[in-house]
């Protein structure tokens, strides 16, 4: 599955255009942009709510996390709130 | 109303004209009868008839026991109330029973529609489209039947644009259940 997700990546982040959704019968891998970020929801089916939600997902950790998107040092755990954020769409 | 004589009444009921004539007296008091003329031509008017029954002294028919059973749905409010207990009987019944009905139509329609889609899909196959048309037509009822299924969130990523590092994933509960 890492593999699968590695090479899946990197196709996302070498493309032109912004991908919304990739189709893999039986899962489906939804995506969404905000300025500094790329969210991405594996799931079983695709669901206009469900990408509205990771939509606010992404605007909410961009305006908490804004001034450390400019000079990041490479540490993640100062993300570990997007877990909160998470939370409501990971039951 | 009717009018009678002295006379006639001693025929009829063969009694003595004292006992009449006290009895007409004591009528008259009660204003149920008048009487006019002389006393040897008595005549007797009937104001107001007598109810025969009202003499008879009857047991109370609303005392009858089979009556007492019944009493109790004549008087409106013990009615209401009795109604209003079925009424919350019935409400409580719906409530307990809810779910299961509503399961038992929500199944019975996701069972309709699939077999609709089915169906359906058996018709298009019936055309005999290429295997490409196929395959676009088998993924596309594929698709219409996965609707019924309940919604799964597998796994959330957030990956950092400039440099494609995951800044956080989670995985969820029915991450098993991903293919």
């Amino acid at each position: 599955m890492i593999t699968a997700i590695s090479s899946f990546l990197e196709e996302v982040l070498r493309g032109e255009e912004n991908l919304s959704l990739i189709d893999r019968d039986n899962i489906k891998i939804m995506l969404e942009y905000s300025d500094n970020l790329i969210g991405l929801l594996f799931v079983n089916k695709e669901n206009p709510q469900m990408r509205e939600e990771l939509k606010t997902i992404l605007s909410k950790t961009e305006e908490n996390h804004k001034a450390h998107f400019t000079k990041w040092t490479g540490e993640i755990s100062r993300f570990a709130d997007i877990g909160e954020l998470v939370s409501k769409i990971m039951k | 109303m009717e009018e009678t004589s002295i006379k006639k009444l001693k025929e009829l009921t063969n009694f003595d004209e004292g006992i009449i004539t006290l009895s007409l007296q004591d009528l008259q008091e009660k204003d149920l009868i008048t009487m006019s003329g002389e006393a040897e031509n008595l005549s007797i008017k009937v104001k107001q008839k007598l109810n025969p029954l009202s003499c008879l002294e009857l047991p109370s028919v609303f005392e009858n026991e089979s009556i007492m059973k019944f009493k109790k749905y004549f008087d409106l409010s013990s009615f209401e109330e009795e109604f209003n207990q079925i009424l919350a009987q019935v409400n409580e019944y719906k409530e307990k029973y809810r779910e299961e009905d509503v399961t038992a139509e929500d199944e019975k329609e996701i069972a309709k529609r699939v077999i609709f889609i089915i169906k359906e899909h058996s018709n298009q196959l019936n055309q005999r489209p290429d295997s490409k048309l196929i395959k676009i037509i088998s993924k596309h009822n594929y698709e219409k039947i996965k609707e019924f299924q309940p919604f799964k969130v597998f796994y959330f990523m957030t990956i950092f644009k400039d440099n494609g590092v995951v800044i956080f994933s989670q995985t969820s509960q029915t991450l098993y259940e991903m293919p």
